[in-house]
């Protein structure tokens, strides 16, 4: 039986080139301060929204700012909070799925009455309320998302773990006398890692959007933050004149957003290809 | 038999598999040729791995896009592999009937039996809806379903693994087929229900007249309904012949390997193992665990002799040459 | 009582068990009913019967691996029907089992040396350079090479994949194995295969086997002993002869009908 890896995904070209773009966004995020040729914050009221020039390719913003600069630097807040709120969602997400999976009975009865009182939150307006609450920022956006992400994927763990469960290799183990840590920890989470590890892709690019939402609604990141979303918060009341200081940062979450998914939809295909029975005629 | 046009006829068929990964395409069925005349029932036995299951398919062309086919397929004079999409349509389920391998999965999980059955009786034999459900009671009573009514509106979860390889069956013969396609139809099951279906298998091609192709790896159920058996290894036909005579008198090492491997006979193991496609051995495919392997084996592939052991025999092997 | 030489190996008396997986809407009807059955050391006792008669879980309840309502096991001539998970862990190396499925014997991510040497690693027993020859040495005895420790299940055939999982169990020395329809996943020649090398196993390291199957003709050549299971309870008990030419109870006769095909 043939089996593909989850690296086969990689060989469309559409997820490649997601990929390649994805590492050059992330390269850029990382190195911005070295390759922006300005302050991203440095107000230049003389020189307010100049049109494109060689000291200013993409002009300035309604401050004076670098365009240029401030979209090179753009993604660096959004990118990190998504990153590690996902991975603080997954973390959760994980322990809960697998320990309400396996043990069943009571452990599991009362994880899911958590669960189900979660899962009914609805989501965006949620994440309004509580950076309404706690005050707009980066924490009160990390703890929105995780609140409002952890329940949905811990019962998508679960799921898994109740059917890996069932398997003769955990069988086995028990078997022989292994203990419920070990099975947990060497059987049934690796084996979850590949539904897992598509679901973190997409639930990245959606947290990207939700941290962008707010931002414009000025309830996330803050200006002067050189933040995409903020940017495009800043740029609305010069939108008839100046569009492209909406369109341009619009764009960059848009396109990364998109690559997000891309590679999402790459890594499902390539895990759905590799559990695909397509041996079974063979034999 | 009697010297009449075979209903298939089945000659020089290739069947490859291209991979995911590029390459060479995978062979898995390697020149084989058959025929299976009107009323006839022929078993192609085979292990996992023949490529018995593949060769079954690709009659109806049910093959996955990654398929390669060359050769030719007739059917009733027709070669199947040029004909229009919409003729194939009209022969699949019809005058080719089909029953699937694996019964858990062969059957819509959230349709009842009854819509199942019935739709070839709609489809292919034109029946009025009145019709048709007097023809879906008489068929699951005549297959030995207990309480066709109650049976008929019953969910595939609900039946067990022996009536639902009878559901399949019924739906197999439902078009009244004149060929009857059984995939391993009783893998998987128990001693008394795998004689049930047997007997079930058997009683419906009499009835019907239909000529039936049956792929399977249980050596005794192959001795129970079939006329003649052709034994495939690695992709190739290695013998063929009457049913009773090719039991008695296996010509082909592997045949008598096969049958000396069986648990009512010997349980002797063969050595080595079944080759996997694109890892078949240069020469004849068997060699390597043949216990008769000489040198020209080694390097050369066997052709088939046929008719000169015995009339209606072919074997393909140097021992024979 | 002549403890020793006729004690049996694994037993269970008289036991009722109602649940064969740990699910919530289980039927009331019993699985196992009043069931007795003894295996010796160096023998095998052959279990058949269709599918749905409770032989899988005959098979798990004298393992301990599913729970008795009531009744007793015994295990080398103790009783362990009431003991706790780690009161039963130092006895798990000498009772194991062998799956229907090789494909899911083993986890499919982790590389099969990686799965022998785990039984040693849980026991402690031994260090993993040890355990690896170890490993080694008893793949040559069931025939394996040892290019193979450094694949992945689904890199090896079904046939081999059954003997890996006998090799694994062998890591710990066990004296009862219970085989739970090893061969039915496995072509003809393979099960002849699997069965001849099943026979060395139980002659050199001394093995009492329980070994399951649906196939009559299978448990006859195999089997020292044979119990017809029906419906949660044992039928009938005899030798392969007895079984085969003698049978008494009604549903015996119609199974060995059922193979005098």
């Amino acid at each position: 039986m043939n089996r593909t890896s989850l690296l086969d995904a990689f060989r469309s070209p559409m997820a490649a080139a997601a990929l390649s773009f994805l590492a050059v966004v992330a390269a850029i995020s990382a190195f911005a301060p070295l390759l922006a040729p300005c302050d991203p914050e440095a107000v230049d009221m003389g020189n307010r929204l100049a049109p494109f020039s060689l000291s200013h390719p993409l002009g300035t913003d309604h401050l004076g700012r670098d365009v240029l600069s401030r979209l090179l630097h753009g993604g660096r807040h959004t990118l990190l909070l998504a990153l590690a709120a996902s991975a603080a969602t997954m973390a959760i997400g994980l322990a809960l799925g697998i320990v309400s999976g396996y043990f069943g009975g009571f452990a599991d009865d009362a994880i899911q009455w958590f669960v189900q009182l979660f899962q009914g939150l609805p989501g965006l307006s949620f994440m309004l309320a509580i950076a309404g609450t706690l005050g707009p920022g980066a924490a009160s956006l990390f703890i929105a998302v995780v609140i409002t992400s952890w329940a949905d994927f811990s019962r998508i763990v679960r799921g898994e773990t109740l059917k890996l469960r069932e398997e003769h290799y955990v069988e086995a183990v028990r078997a022989m006398g292994s203990g419920h840590g070990r099975i947990m920890l060497r059987h049934l989470m690796p084996n979850l890692l590949g539904p897992i590890v598509v679901l973190f892709t997409v639930r990245i690019g959606r947290t990207m959007l939700a941290i962008a939402s707010l931002s414009f609604l000025g309830l996330g990141l803050q200006p002067p933050l050189p933040d995409w979303g903020v940017m495009v918060s800043d740029a609305r009341t010069y939108f008839r004149s100046y569009p492209h200081l909406m369109i341009l940062p619009g764009m960059c979450i848009a396109a990364v957003s998109l690559a997000i998914n891309l590679l999402g939809d790459a890594l499902r295909d390539g895990w759905d290809a590799r559990t695909e029975r397509n041996g079974e005629e063979w034999r | 038999m009697s010297g009449t046009k075979p209903l298939l006829e089945i000659r020089n068929l290739h069947i490859r598999f291209r991979q995911r990964a590029g390459g060479e395409p995978l062979t898995v069925v390697d020149g084989v040729s058959l025929s299976v005349s009107g009323r006839e029932t022929f078993g192609l036995i085979g292990e996992s791995g023949s490529g018995k299951s593949v060769l079954g398919m690709s009659i109806l062309r049910l093959l996955p896009g990654s398929a390669v086919v060359e050769g030719t397929i007739l059917y009733d004079g027709d070669d199947l592999m040029q004909l229009p999409k919409k003729r194939l349509r009209r022969l699949r389920g019809g005058s080719i009937g089909l029953v699937p391998q694996n019964p858990a999965t062969s059957l819509n999980p959230v349709l009842r039996i009854g819509r199942q059955v019935i739709e070839p009786l709609r489809l292919h034999r034109r029946l009025s809806r009145q019709q048709a459900a007097a023809q879906l009671l008489e068929l699951l009573e005549r297959l030995g379903l207990p309480e066709p009514e109650r049976t008929s509106r019953q969910y595939p979860w609900q039946l067990s693994g022996g009536m639902k390889q009878r559901v399949l069956t019924a739906i197999g013969i439902a078009g009244r087929p004149r060929l009857l396609i059984a995939d391993e139809p009783t893998k998987g099951l128990d001693a008394i229900v795998r004689k049930q279906v047997v007997d079930l298998l058997a009683n419906a091609a009499r009835e019907s007249g239909a000529a039936m192709l049956v792929i399977t790896h249980d050596l005794q159920v192959a001795a129970k309904l079939c006329d003649r058996v052709g034994v495939i290894y690695a992709g190739q036909l290695v013998e063929a012949g009457p049913a009773a005579e090719l039991f008695a008198r296996p010509l082909h090492p592997y045949t008598a390997a096969l049958l000396a491997a069986a648990p009512n006979k010997e349980l002797k193991p063969i050595p080595g193992l079944s080759p996997a496609p694109g890892l078949r051995p240069q020469g004849c495919a068997f060699h390597p665990r043949c216990p008769h392997a000489m040198d020209r084996c080694r390097r050369e592939r066997p052709v088939s002799a046929a008719g000169e052991q015995a009339p209606g025999r072919e074997v393909r092997c140097w021992l024979y040459e | 009582m002549n403890e020793g030489v006729n004690r049996p190996t694994a037993e269970v008396v008289r036991v009722t068990s109602r649940y064969a997986a740990a699910r919530r809407n289980r039927p009331a009807e019993p699985v196992l009913k009043q069931v007795s059955l003894a295996v010796h050391p160096l023998r095998t006792v052959g279990l058949v019967g269709e599918s749905g008669c409770g032989k899988s879980t005959l098979g798990r309840v004298m393992l301990k691996l599913l729970p008795v309502e009531a009744g007793q096991v015994r295990f080398e001539g103790r009783d362990i029907t009431g003991l706790s998970l780690r009161e039963m862990r130092p006895l798990r190396r000498r009772m194991q089992i062998v799956f229907q499925h090789p494909d899911s014997s083993f986890n499919p991510r982790a590389v099969l040396l990686d799965s022998l040497v785990e039984p040693t690693a849980i026991h402690r027993s031994m260090s993993r350079s040890d355990a690896a020859d170890r490993a080694r040495q008893l793949l040559d005895v069931v025939g394996l090479h040892p290019e193979l420790l450094s694949r992945y299940p689904h890199q090896v055939s079904g046939g081999q994949l059954q003997r890996m999982a006998l090799v694994r169990i062998l890591m710990l020395e066990p004296k009862f194995i219970v085989l739970d329809e090893p061969t039915s996943m496995l072509d003809v020649s393979v099960q002849a295969q699997l069965v001849e090398c099943l026979r060395r196993v139980q002659q050199e390291f001394g093995i009492a086997y329980l070994f399951i199957s649906h196939d009559l003709d299978l448990i006859r050549r195999v089997s020292d002993d044979i119990a017809v299971m029906q419906g949660g309870r044992i039928v009938e008990q005899g030798t392969p002869e007895q079984i085969w030419e003698a049978p008494r109870e009604a549903y015996t006769r119609a199974l060995v009908e059922a193979f005098r095909f």
